[in-house]
């Protein structure tokens, strides 16, 4: 398996007064069990960035396949958790939720468990959860198939430091099977998660390590 | 952080330095009203004529590219299509043409066109106000115009910071939209059995998204109300004052008015 973006650019607004590339030439690889964290400041194009690893968003022009398959193709082989958790979790409660992605009884419960929530919110309503809450469960409902590619968009923004130890847990329970993206816009989530840095400025990948 | 949902270009200002971008919001939104109230009490095809001239002209001194223009979807041009179709099967004198007992005449499809007419050249002065003047800047003039209904103890900062709070949380609603829309994509589909089922599951998997995306407005929303408070409508630096060109478009717009109380009614 593996994950390639070759000579990706992603223009916006394409023949308005507005055009502007939000990728820039973009070239990764990564093959199974690799961390991938990409930072960089507000309108970088990091969120374009993890849209378009996620299949969410085809590229204006390159390529970006998953096994030689477009990702546009494979969205539903691909985890994807949003920063704003909550528009992710599209059913009242958290039990419905994870029956809606096929995972019920000891299974959804064993799901709480690995993003460190307490099994009595399974029958929590979405609505009553924190932000971090939300975002967890938006988390665990992604660890609960087992992806090829799993893309985390800022999974730590606005966290408090239990909510960060619980997702850094968890990511570091992924199986070697799978390829983690994580986007932030906070540079120590690099010492935080580990793997290999990816700094975009500008939508142009300016530093790997 | 910007999301990658984008795509829609309403109500964005044209980066441009074109001389409407420099006039006061104020006395845009001063010829905003009064344009939209002189084409709705007489519409006429000569006074309809006449702002469109000037809203050409505005479009062009103001450094306006045709590419701006928003783009319909063509089912919306189609139902336009269909709708003034419609219209001549409705009738109305002139009769242009019978076919037995039916006539087809154009008096509903000009009555039509007229509406429509009024209707481009509305939306056309609205987007020549959200693409040469900054979002922030009209809730401060806003304010300034209600500010002589202070005296009837009207709550004036108030209703600003809800106008400034609704210009603000429109590209966010937008935004919540494509990104729920993206992940319900996404979902693993559901199937059922019958015909009554999958309309029913249908519907609640609409009711669904539409409660997430309104649950998630309205909290961000509610974050939004909370800096804004804060922080207050910073309303000298978003107004940068009259000066003489403003002047000059108060005058076009004054013209313009005069021409069409002369021009014939109909």
């Amino acid at each position: 398996m593996s994950l390639v973006l070759d000579r990706v650019c992603v223009v916006r607004d394409a023949g308005t007064p507005w055009e502007a590339a939000a990728l820039d030439d973009v070239t990764l690889r990564a093959t199974p069990g690799d961390r991938l964290v990409v930072v960089g400041g507000n309108g970088a194009g990091k969120s374009t960035l993890a849209w378009v690893l996620a299949g969410a968003l085809a590229p204006t022009s390159g390529t970006s396949t998953l096994d030689g398959r477009p990702l546009v193709d494979r969205q539903d082989e691909i985890g994807f958790v949003v920063q704003h958790a909550r528009l992710q979790l599209q059913r009242p409660t958290i039990v419905a939720e994870l029956a809606r992605y096929g995972v019920r009884g000891d299974a959804a419960a064993a799901a709480l468990d690995r993003v460190g929530l307490r099994r009595a919110l399974l029958r929590s309503r979405v609505e009553e959860l924190s932000v971090g809450q939300q975002r967890r469960v938006a988390l665990a409902v992604a660890l609960a198939r087992a992806v090829p590619l799993l893309v985390l968009d800022e999974p730590l923004a606005g966290l408090d430091r239990p909510g960060v130890a619980a997702i850094e847990h968890a990511l570091a329970s992924v199986g070697r099977d799978t390829v983690v993206v994580v986007v932030s816009h906070e540079p120590g989530t690099v010492d935080r998660l580990g793997g290999h840095a990816i700094r975009l400025v500008d939508g142009r990948i300016v530093g790997t390590g | 952080m910007t999301s990658a949902a984008g795509g829609l270009t309403l109500l964005r200002v044209v980066p441009r330095e074109g001389a409407l971008h420099r006039l006061d919001p104020r006395t845009k939104i001063a010829a905003l009203v009064v344009l939209i109230l002189t084409v709705s009490f007489r519409p006429s095809w000569a006074g309809l004529g006449a702002i469109a001239a000037t809203i050409v002209f505005a479009g062009v001194i103001g450094g306006i590219p045709w590419s701006a223009r928003p783009r319909l979807p063509r089912v919306f041009l189609i139902g336009i299509g269909v709708s003034l179709g419609l219209s001549v099967i409705a009738g109305g004198d002139p009769v242009l043409a019978s076919v037995g007992s039916w006539d087809f005449g154009a008096g509903g499809l000009l009555a039509q066109l007229r509406f429509l007419a009024v209707t481009v050249v509305i939306l056309a002065l609205t987007h020549l106000l959200g693409w040469t003047t900054s979002m922030t800047a009209l809730p401060p003039a806003a304010a300034w115009f209600l500010r002589p209904l202070r005296v009837v103890r009207l709550p004036v900062d108030e209703l600003a910071t809800a106008l400034a709070l609704a210009v603000r949380a429109l590209p966010l609603l937008l935004d919540e939209m494509s990104i729920a829309a993206m992940v319900w994509r996404r979902r693993p589909r559901v199937v059922h059995r019958g015909g009554r089922r999958r309309v029913r599951a249908l519907a609640v998997e609409i009711v669904d998204v539409m409660g997430t995306v309104t649950s998630s407005t309205v909290r961000r929303s509610m974050d939004l109300g909370d800096t804004l408070e804060r922080r207050g409508l910073d309303a000298p630096r978003a107004m940068g004052g009259f000066g003489r060109r403003d002047l000059v478009a108060a005058s076009i717009v004054g013209a313009t008015v005069v021409v069409i109380a002369l021009l014939p009614p109909a």
